[in-house]
């Protein structure tokens, strides 16, 4: 901290400010998920009821299975679209279109989800009356909708690593025989795969995040976790979702600490294509 | 293609290609272009009782049927417009606050050492990582009239007795900078690690000393990446609808609650859908800056 | 008799009228060569002026704007990459990060669908053949610079091209390694008998390397020629220029006698070889290498030898040779390298003597632009 425009000091607070300001909440949610009280206000005790209460709450536990089906379908589809779409952009040269094409690619990242998710339900609607596909919604259609919009996501992270390779890669596989089709599969996809999994793992966290847009497209029939929680948390604070909470920073802090260990490994055989 | 772009060979490849750029691009035309042309049709039909709740837009005996009614709507009721300009001013000021809290520690951490740098860095994304709705919750249990603020202000004396913190535009503010602070401290990040060292060096060895320095050099070019921060805060928080429901009261009229209610409470989708082509149109102009900003985020980065 | 001075001998590759555009900007610019079957060609030029665009329009990687290219008397317009009897070696090598180094020498001649057992021994003779036997298992990142180069000449060696192309081959390697390299580049290329087209910006390794050098600037060819051609006649001042110091003087010719030349600048008379028919233009140079000059304390007894008289401005020592900055009596700074026949440092001049420089008049190469 040599070359401060301001003290170390300033910084050093200003840092300390802000990481509490993001930890302090969860952790306290996570400690409240060991008081024995069911209200918030007193702490009467340490007690795992409220853990016990979540495993019996089948309702809870349907809507993380179906959560976690639809992420995990959802982040597939769109890994592979939104890598076909970043492969379209940055190697396919200019073809029809291709400006519109770049900008609904772009658009879902700052569309609102109220807008996206009302979009999507008329357009279902619509379809249903027009071709009969889909009847009725549920996970199809939720699906679909998570797809359209984390492709997007998938898309930006795997265009940034396909910008940062050396196209002399594919010009030697070129030279050497292969045909274009051939070069993708020999040399791209094996070196963009680490952002394909990066991509993967964003698509299936903003599929299990997503509330909104799941409200829209959802049937009564499929209620995700999300949609859970919030009939839940929208008449007030109740413990057995901070329990839920609590188990929901576990898994998510083991499963970065695992991708962090693949991906470092990954990165350490894959990246010498990339130009620093 | 840049280089070897024009190559007759390609040809042979023209089915690959095909492939390559038509998947996404008939799934992109089907499940997000189409959606935005219904929503606008349905924005000039009039509601009806019935599945679906609008007339038809087409009709046998009398052609195109198109109505202005829902946008003349959305100029005489109140709601609308005091939720649209009550969404601008919570998104500002939230995103204002972002900066301020964001740019410090954007700034520091860009100056740690190098080994702190990702540490930090994963510290400021990892709250992303886990559920967005629970993390809004969160501060339902810190802002309630028994919650940790309160006690906190209470031990402290500043209040006599708890104040109503919860459901308040104030509240929808904290949640909005609690959630989106991440999506300001990355792009500050980029631009302000970049930042050559001996740039500051050189202007503070002109005289001036590093105060001077930061305002002469650091702050003007960290211009893109507060722009692009402010945009990546300030268009998602514009349309919010989780966290004014949760955190907000009953007149916490932000523009994506009100057309939720529009939709699931009074179920008239017509009108829900012109309220959201008004919002796509509000939106444009901060979405077209960003997208300029990060183009030439990007030429600069080449 | 070299197969470029044979007019019966049949080019290997034919480039005629050969042009490309970006964009309205011609960065290989109508340019036409003959090259023969063996030889090692050199392409030198400035940055920028167009020898990698020209190696790529040879290698298929682009299409031209007009203009033609056959190889071993078949025409390669439309001709993709993987269709054509050429192979490239990059100037950043291009290994394949996710393959080792076998896998990288063998993706040719898998691409090509040989036996297994086949594309076994020829990947193992080509590994020795660049001295990495015991390397095959590594990945290109555990390679040292110069190892990654011989993987990468290895894999572009391995299908047998007809003609290999080389961007800047040695352009990443440091100086040692770079001319040990070059000896075993052009023992490779010699075993082989595969035509080598080298591009470089680096004269000397032209000269070390090539049976010809076609001089590039803008685009076009300014010169092409055999190293010693070049060097001695250059036709240019920017060919004279580019190889080695060189000095030039601006001068006139007599009318009355064409190899008398007066200097323009200093009104000295400079001996040239009397030319032949065509007229000479007002204005042209006159250049000589700075170790065709003698640099003497006595003026020269010989005839016919151009003789200006000046004094030592500083003297560097090489060891083998000494460089002369001389300043002559009518002001104008030559360079003179004069080799250390004599151990003695007391017989060679020093600062600030006044010297006689002369050079006979064949060392003159006259300039016309
Ligand atoms: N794909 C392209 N699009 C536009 N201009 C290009 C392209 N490729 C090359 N050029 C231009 O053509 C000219 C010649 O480029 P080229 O790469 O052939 O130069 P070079 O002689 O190989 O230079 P260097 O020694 O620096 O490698 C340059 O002015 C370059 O900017
Ligand atoms: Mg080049």
């Amino acid at each position: 901290m040599r070359r401060d425009g301001r003290s170390p000091t300033f910084l050093f607070s200003c840092l300390c400010f802000g990481f509490a300001f993001l930890y302090v909440p969860i952790l306290v949610m996570i400690a409240y998920s060991f008081n024995d009280s069911r209200l918030m206000s007193v702490w009467t005790g340490f007690s795992l009821r409220w853990y016990g209460a979540l495993w019996e709450n089948e309702r809870i536990i349907d809507a993380a299975l179906l959560s976690l089906r639809i992420a995990f379908v959802s982040a597939t589809l769109a890994t592979a679209l939104g890598t076909l779409a970043a492969l379209a952009i940055t190697r396919m040269g200019r073809f029809r279109g291709r400006t519109l094409f770049s900008g609904m690619l772009a658009a879902p990242l700052v569309m609102p989800e109220v807008i996206t998710g009302l979009s999507l339900l008329m357009l279902f609607v619509t379809l249903e009356g027009a071709v009969g596909w889909p009847s009725g919604r549920g996970a199809d259609t939720i699906t679909i909708a998570h797809v359209t919009f984390s492709m997007a996501y998938v898309a930006v992270v795997v265009q940034a690593r396909l910008m940062g390779l050396d196209r002399a890669l594919e010009e030697a596989a070129m030279d050497l025989g292969c045909r274009p089709m051939g070069v993708t599969f020999d040399i791209i996809l094996p070196l963009i795969a680490p952002a394909m999994l990066s991509g993967w793992l964003l698509a299936f966290t903003l599929s299990l995040d997503d509330l909104v847009i799941a409200s829209f497209v959802s049937g009564p029939e499929s209620s995700t976790l999300p949609m859970v929680i919030y009939s839940k948390v929208r008449l007030g604070i109740t413990p057995d979702v901070n329990a839920l909470a609590a188990v929901i920073v576990a898994i998510v802090g083991i499963g970065i600490a695992v991708a962090g260990w693949l991906m470092a490994r990954m990165a350490r055989t894959g990246s010498a294509g990339v130009r620093s | 293609m840049g280089r070897g772009g024009s190559a007759e060979w390609q040809r042979p490849e023209r089915q690959w290609r095909r492939t390559v750029a038509g998947v996404p691009y008939l799934w992109l035309l089907v499940f997000f272009l189409a959606p935005f042309a219904i929503v606008l049709r349905i924005s000039f039909a009039d509601p009806l009782i019935g599945q679906p709740p609008f007339t038809p837009l087409h009709d046998e005996a009398q052609g195109l049927q198109l109505t202005a009614d829902n946008y003349r709507f959305l100029t005489e009721d109140d709601l609308y417009w005091v939720s649209y300009l009550k969404s601008m001013r919570i998104a500002l000021v939230a995103t204002l606050l972002c900066l301020l809290i964001g740019y410090p520690m954007a700034y520091g951490i860009a100056r740690a050492r190098p080994v702190w740098r990702n540490v930090l860095l994963l510290l400021v994304m990892l709250p992303f990582w886990t559920s967005f709705l629970l993390r809004v919750y969160a501060w339902m249990g810190m802002l309630s009239g028994q919650g940790v603020v309160n006690k906190a202000l209470l031990a402290l004396g500043l209040v006599d007795q708890p104040v109503q913190i919860l459901y308040t535009d104030f509240a929808v503010c904290l949640g909005i900078v609690y959630t989106y602070l991440p999506f300001m401290i990355l792009p500050l990040y980029a631009v302000l690690e970049r930042l050559d060292g001996d740039l500051l060096d050189a202007a503070a060895d002109l005289g001036g000393g590093p105060r001077q320095a930061f305002l002469d050099i650091t702050l003007p070019l960290s211009a893109p990446g507060v722009v692009a921060g402010s945009m990546l805060v300030f268009i998602p928080a514009l349309g919010e609808f989780v966290i004014p429901s949760l955190l907000g009261g009953l007149d916490t009229l932000m523009i994506g609650r009100t057309l939720y209610d529009e939709f699931f409470i009074n179920r008239d989708w017509p009108l829900a859908s012109a309220v959201a082509s008004v919002l796509v149109l509000i939106l444009v102009l901060p979405i077209v800056v960003f997208q300029r900003v990060s183009q030439l985020g990007r030429e600069a980065a080449r | 008799m070299n197969p470029w001075e044979d007019p019966a001998a049949e080019p290997f590759i034919r480039i005629k009228e050969l042009r490309k555009s970006f964009g309205g900007v011609a960065a290989v610019d109508g340019v036409s060569l003959d090259i023969y079957r063996g030889e090692l060609f050199a392409i030198l030029g400035g940055s920028g002026c167009g020898k990698s665009t020209l190696l790529r329009l040879l290698a298929g990687f682009e299409a031209p704007t007009s203009g033609e290219v056959r190889i071993d008397g078949s025409d390669m317009a439309g001709r993709p990459p993987f269709e054509r009897p050429t192979n490239m070696m990059f100037q950043s090598y291009a290994l394949f990060p996710h393959y080792t180094v076998a896998d990288n020498v063998a993706y040719g001649l898998r691409k090509d669908g040989l036996g297994k057992a086949e594309i076994k021994e020829r990947v193992a003779e080509l590994l020795e053949l660049v001295q990495l036997q015991e390397f095959g298992r590594r990945k290109p990142r555990q390679l040292s610079g110069g190892q990654q180069q011989r993987v990468a000449l290895a894999r572009a060696l391995a299908k047998r091209p007809k003609v290999l192309l080389l961007d800047e081959p040695l352009a990443a390697l440091d100086r040692n390694l770079r001319e040990r390299t070059q000896f075993e580049l052009m023992g490779i290329q010699e075993r082989l008998g595969i035509t080598f087209i080298v591009v470089t910006h680096d004269q000397e390794e032209a000269m070390t390397l090539a049976t010809r050098i076609a001089v590039m600037d803008a685009g076009r060819f300014v010169q092409v020629g055999t190293p010693t051609e070049i060097y001695e006649y250059p036709n240019s001042r920017f060919v004279a220029d580019f190889f080695g110091t060189i000095n030039l003087f601006e001068g006139r010719a007599e009318a009355s006698d064409p190899s008398r030349i007066i200097c323009a600048e200093t009104g000295a008379l400079i001996h040239v070889e009397p030319t032949a028919e065509r007229p000479l233009p007002d204005v042209l140079f006159v250049a000589v290498r700075p170790e065709k000059i003698r640099i003497d304390r006595e003026a020269p007894a010989e005839q016919g030898m151009t003789v200006l008289r000046g004094t030592v401005e500083d003297m560097a020592y090489y060891g083998n040779h000494s460089v002369y900055r001389v300043r002559t009596d009518q002001g104008k700074l030559v360079q003179v390298s004069s080799p250390n026949a004599h151990r003695s440092a007391e017989l060679a001049p020093a600062g600030n003597e006044p010297v006689h420089l002369s050079w006979p008049r064949d060392c003159s190469v006259v300039l016309t632009q």
